[in-house]
């Protein structure tokens, strides 16, 4: 036995380098990522073009921003159901601004404010009622969904002005997703918000103990989400050139998807915000590359579907050689 | 011992929350029995009560996934999957009773696949599910080619629109199954074990549970469950649709929250799904025949959701938070 | 128990309030259901035809602005005509189980006609019938159900024909040759399906087109301008889209013009004018196929009320009137077709819907 341990622990010290490699936990997302864009490059000459490419930071846009504040949530052992239906609710409020007239920044501004204030009574309601976050969003979702119908009374909105597909054209997403990314990542490792997430999510009630100001934080948790929420919807609106109430249904199970597959967990306290943005980046390569190498829609959940599990699959195994290692 | 006996007062405490709802839902009666003449019908009454039975019985199943710390979104797709599987085997001339039987086997599998891929690859329920739900869809799509089956025997839509002495028989069915289910809740071991398992899976294991073992029996279990509610569905529309079951597992984690299950695991049982269920769709109900359109029904029962789960918690809750916030304020 | 009974008490005033709050937006329906309900005992014992008949509306999709243009129609026929629209109702996303409880909620609440458009023309049958076993005058409109027991039907065309028509418009496109790729909403869509079947059918006497893909976006306008974009880069020279859904003709134009493909590809479909003006004005949609949904919802519930009063089923060229128009029934069915239109730059800008 003791033999097995300093055999084990001379190994290691061969191989620091790549074992300190094998311990970031990205390392699945980045090597699944590195498989999947070379399947699909092999097959089609189009893939790594840059055309190609920028389409696809488009493409990851609305859900890459979404995901990272479905990722505060989550690590925060919560989850935040409301993002697609918040995401309606602010195109249906920007669609009745601009059709009287208003201008861009007016809109933006409006936009991340009710996201963030829905964010916020996201929140304050958890906090409040001392309900799991789940069932706060889930009704939420209902209730953001309905209001956003209610009041646009379901009317698209449409001939928008450029000053509004300014978000959604060329590299103008990618940038927003690259500048959300960069300002969360730092938050979450350099602030004391960033560790109280981590702290809260670990265990609420010795974060409560040690002085940190839970219900505040969590107030602060979903109130970036919905702001991020609201800033996806100028991403949206941007990108179609009209305004549906109908829009973002479905998009928390994409955040999860995304959050999830970045290595986010719902047991509370792990994941990164590049985790996150990598699982976006899957999910959305997976999109392009189905089309690409001409796979029938019929089949495209069920790819979807496989790959998810494999992915998570690798990260068990993973997961599991390590428990194996240090016993 | 100590944890079941922590269980029997959780239950007892439990009941009162019950009462609530049902004083709830009496309330609505009397105030749409006013609002609406056609509300407090018998005719109204079995009608609803007729095309809830299939979402009660998958809502009894999430209950239970629910209990022992699991999610299950794939239940719409079973839902879907399994009449469109008996209805195609059928079609190609193979015995009804036999594609029936394969079709639940396949159920089967599926919930096997999902309890494995969560007990022993260790996946996060919601993602695990959301993945097998994802594929499911699109084999749906493949098999099927988007186009609902309805090649059914005749005779078939009597599973859902026959009556035995004068009630209809999946209103029949929900009665027995929700019996059955809370009867296996809270009288047998496996009941036991199921509630150990969500509520302290470590502890559980310890005591000598297989956790494992009932993580992948809950997600067979809701499986078979959904698939019987699926056999219903089609036989009440006699046809399959593809996209059948789109809503259901929303709408079921709904109706378990609001009966009193908590999301964590542990808590939680069958009397206040079935409660959860009939407050949602008699809410629904009324509205239809008041002529209140669906966007307010989703602001209100999205409304009643929150009040209902809020006071729940806030009446458990009293006692110890007080305790907490002193802890809170002495450690400043 | 102090606590429950307060609660109680609390629950009860928040329903009522609530209750309040929803009926007055929708006033008309609420503040005369009580009243009525013991006009239509009258109705039944005198038979008089004073009274204003109910009518409900079911439709596949709430939300959809095409079906909002529908009910309006109806509400006017309603309107000039002493009937009453009760309800105008559908599930939030398409969904056949949720249409089933609002007719069977209608039947409950005692509507003599209900105008149905269903997401599933088999699925809907059993609750179709059991309504006209109960006496409800059951017209579908949009979406027929053919093989239920329906009085009638309203349509510009079903979705063989509708999508006929597009399978012409791209022939006529195209010049009758190059790749195509085919958009649609819902996968499980029966509608939908019988269009991109139809559009097959037509096209597979042109061997010069290509159908490369079909891509379906859930009904999600972004999911399906990533698809374009991605259509385009897989397939260089793609000459048109066609699209099944509403969604699908703006989404794929909004997607050619930001690829600054702009008079390389064309994007045909059924689409609403207001939905799609722009793009047609710039050329990327050439022509668009729809009818006019308010004067579908129109005619619907005039049929409806036609028969209600004397049991008259519509007659081939009957007229309904300035707006309403003639409408086509083919010999020995019971199909009642209003006019398809096809919108060009020239008449794009004429209509409201």
């Amino acid at each position: 036995m003791k033999n097995e341990i300093t055999a084990n622990a001379k190994r290691q010290s061969h191989r620091g380098f790549l074992s300190a490699l094998f311990n970031i936990p990205e390392l699945t997302i980045v090597l699944f990522i590195v498989i999947v864009a070379i399947f699909i490059g092999v097959q089609s000459n189009i893939f790594f073009t840059g055309t190609n490419v920028l389409n696809i930071t488009r493409q990851i846009a609305v859900n890459g921003v979404i995901s990272i504040g479905m990722m505060l949530a989550i690590i925060a052992k919560g989850v935040d159901l409301s993002v697609g239906s918040l995401l309606a609710l602010v195109c249906a409020v920007a669609g009745s601004l601009i059709q009287v007239g208003a201008p861009a920044w007016l809109v933006l501004l409006v936009s991340l404010g009710l996201g963030a204030a829905c964010g916020f009574l996201n929140g304050a309601l958890i906090v409040k009622l001392r309900v799991a976050p789940i069932i706060v969003t889930l009704a939420t979702m209902n209730i953001f969904r309905g209001i956003a119908y209610v009041y646009s009374g379901g009317k698209w909105t449409t001939n928008l002005s450029d000053d509004f597909l300014v978000m959604g054209t060329g590299i103008v997403p990618g940038l927003i997703l690259a500048a959300t990314v960069v300002v969360f990542a730092v938050i979450m490792k350099y602030t004391r918000f960033g560790r109280y997430v981590y702290a809260i999510g670990s265990n609420e009630d010795s974060a409560r103990l040690a002085g940190i100001r839970v219900d505040h934080t969590k107030r602060m948790i979903f109130m970036c989400s919905g702001l991020l929420s609201g800033l996806a919807a100028m991403i949206f609106i941007g990108r179609t050139g009209a305004i549906q109430p109908s829009a973002g249904a479905g998009y928390e199970m994409d955040a999860i998807g995304a959050a999830v597959l970045g290595g986010v967990s719902f047991l509370g306290g792990k994941g990164s915000v590049v985790g996150t943005l990598l699982g976006a980046v899957l999910m959305g390569l997976l999109m392009n590359g189905m089309t690409l190498l001409k796979i029938s829609a019929n089949y495209q959940g069920l790819i979807t579907g496989v790959v998810i599990i494999l992915a998570l699959l690798l990260d068990t195994a993973r997961t599991l050689y390590k428990e194996r290692k240090r016993q | 011992m100590q944890k079941i006996n922590t269980q029997k007062s959780k239950g007892g405490f439990k009941f009162g929350y019950e009462i609530v709802l049902l004083l709830f839902l009496a309330a609505w009666f009397v105030f749409m029995g006013f609002a609406n003449s056609s509300f407090v019908t018998p005719n109204n009454i079995i009608t609803v009560l007729t095309r809830i039975s299939e979402t009660a019985i998958v809502a009894i199943g999430m209950t239970v996934v629910i209990i022992a710390g699991g999610f299950d979104l794939s239940v719409g797709t079973v839902m879907a999957i399994v009449p469109a599987i008996a209805g195609i085997c059928y079609g190609m001339g193979m015995n009804f009773a036999l594609a029936l039987i394969l079709a639940l086997l396949v159920a089967a599998v599926i919930g096997l696949l999902n309890g494995i891929l969560i007990a022993k690859a260790r996946f996060q329920p919601i993602i695990g599910t959301l993945a097998t739900m994802t594929a499911l869809r699109s084999i749906i799509y493949v098999i099927t080619d988007g186009r609902p089956v309805s090649t059914f025997p005749d005779g078939y839509e009597e599973l859902a629109h026959g009556t035995v002495g004068g009630f209809p028989i999946p209103i029949i069915l929900m009665i027995v199954v929700s019996i059955v289910f809370a009867w296996i809740m809270t009288s047998t071991k496996f009941g036991r074990f199921v509630y150990a398992t969500g509520g302290n899976p470590k502890a559980a294991n310890i005591a000598g549970v297989n956790t494992d073992q009932i993580t992948i029996s809950v997600y067979v279990i809701s499986a078979l469950l959904a698939a019987f509610a699926g056999i219903i569905f089609s036989s009440r529309l006699i046809s399959a649709s593809p996209d059948a079951g789109d809503n259901t597992a929303f709408d079921v984690v709904t109706a378990a929250l609001l009966g009193g299950t908590s999301i964590v695991g542990g808590k939680g049982n069958i009397p206040g799904t079935i409660i959860g269920v009939l407050i949602m769709n008699f809410i629904i109900n009324g509205f239809n025949l008041l002529g209140i359109n669906a966007y307010w029904q989703m602001i209100f029962t999205g409304c009643v959701l929150l009040v209902a789960v809020g006071y729940d918690a806030k009446r458990r809750s009293g006692g110890f938070k007080v305790k907490k916030r002193n802890k809170a304020v002495a450690a400043h | 128990m102090k606590k429950v009974k307060v609660f109680a008490i609390l629950a009860l005033v928040a329903v009522m309030v609530f209750a309040m709050f929803g009926c007055s937006s929708e006033a008309p329906a609420e503040s005369s259901t009580p009243a009525e309900s013991s006009q239509t005992a009258e109705e039944t014992q005198t038979g008089s035809d004073g009274e204003p008949w109910k009518i409900g509306i079911v439709v596949k999709q709430m939300g959809a602005p095409y079906f909002d243009y529908a009910a309006e129609g109806s509400k006017k026929a309603a309107e000039e005509m002493g009937a009453e629209i009760i309800s105008y109702t559908g599930p939030s996303s398409e969904d056949v189980n949720q249409e089933i409880t609002f007719i069977e909620d209608l039947i409950t609440q005692g509507a003599d006609a209900i105008l149905v458009s269903t997401a599933d023309s088999t699925a809907i049958i059993p609750t179709i019938n059991k309504a006209i076993e109960a006496g409800v005058a059951v017209f579908t409109f949009d979406i027929d159900a053919p093989d239920s027991d329906r009085l009638f039907c309203i349509t510009a065309g079903d979705a063989v024909e509708s999508g006929t028509a597009i399978g012409e418009s791209i022939v006529e496109q195209t010049g009758g040759e190059g790749q195509v790729a085919l958009l649609t909403g819902g996968l499980g869509s029966d509608t939908l399906n019988q269009r991109l079947d139809a559009i097959e059918a037509v096209l597979a006497d042109y061997p010069d087109i290509e159908i490369v893909a079909t891509e379906a976006c859930d009904d999600d306008f972004e999911k399906c301008v990533s698809q374009v974009e991605n259509l385009i880069q897989t397939y260089p020279d793609i000459k048109a889209f066609a699209g099944v859904s509403t969604v699908n003709p703006p989404a794929a134009a909004m997607a050619i013009e930001s690829a600054g493909k702009t008079g390389e590809i064309i994007s045909l479909g059924i689409g609403l004018p207001s939905q799609c003006s722009e793009y047609v004005d710039s050329g990327t949609i050439p022509e668009l196929i729809l009818w006019d949904p308010g004067v579908m919802g129109y005619d619907a519930a005039a049929a409806a009320i036609n028969y209600l009063n004397d049991g008259s089923l519509p007659q081939d060229g009957q007229n309904f009137g300035e707006y309403g128009g003639e409408i086509i029934v083919p010999e020995g069915t019971t199909v009642g077709y209003i006019p398809s239109i096809i919108f060009t730059k020239d008449n794009i800008h004429d209509y409201e819907f």
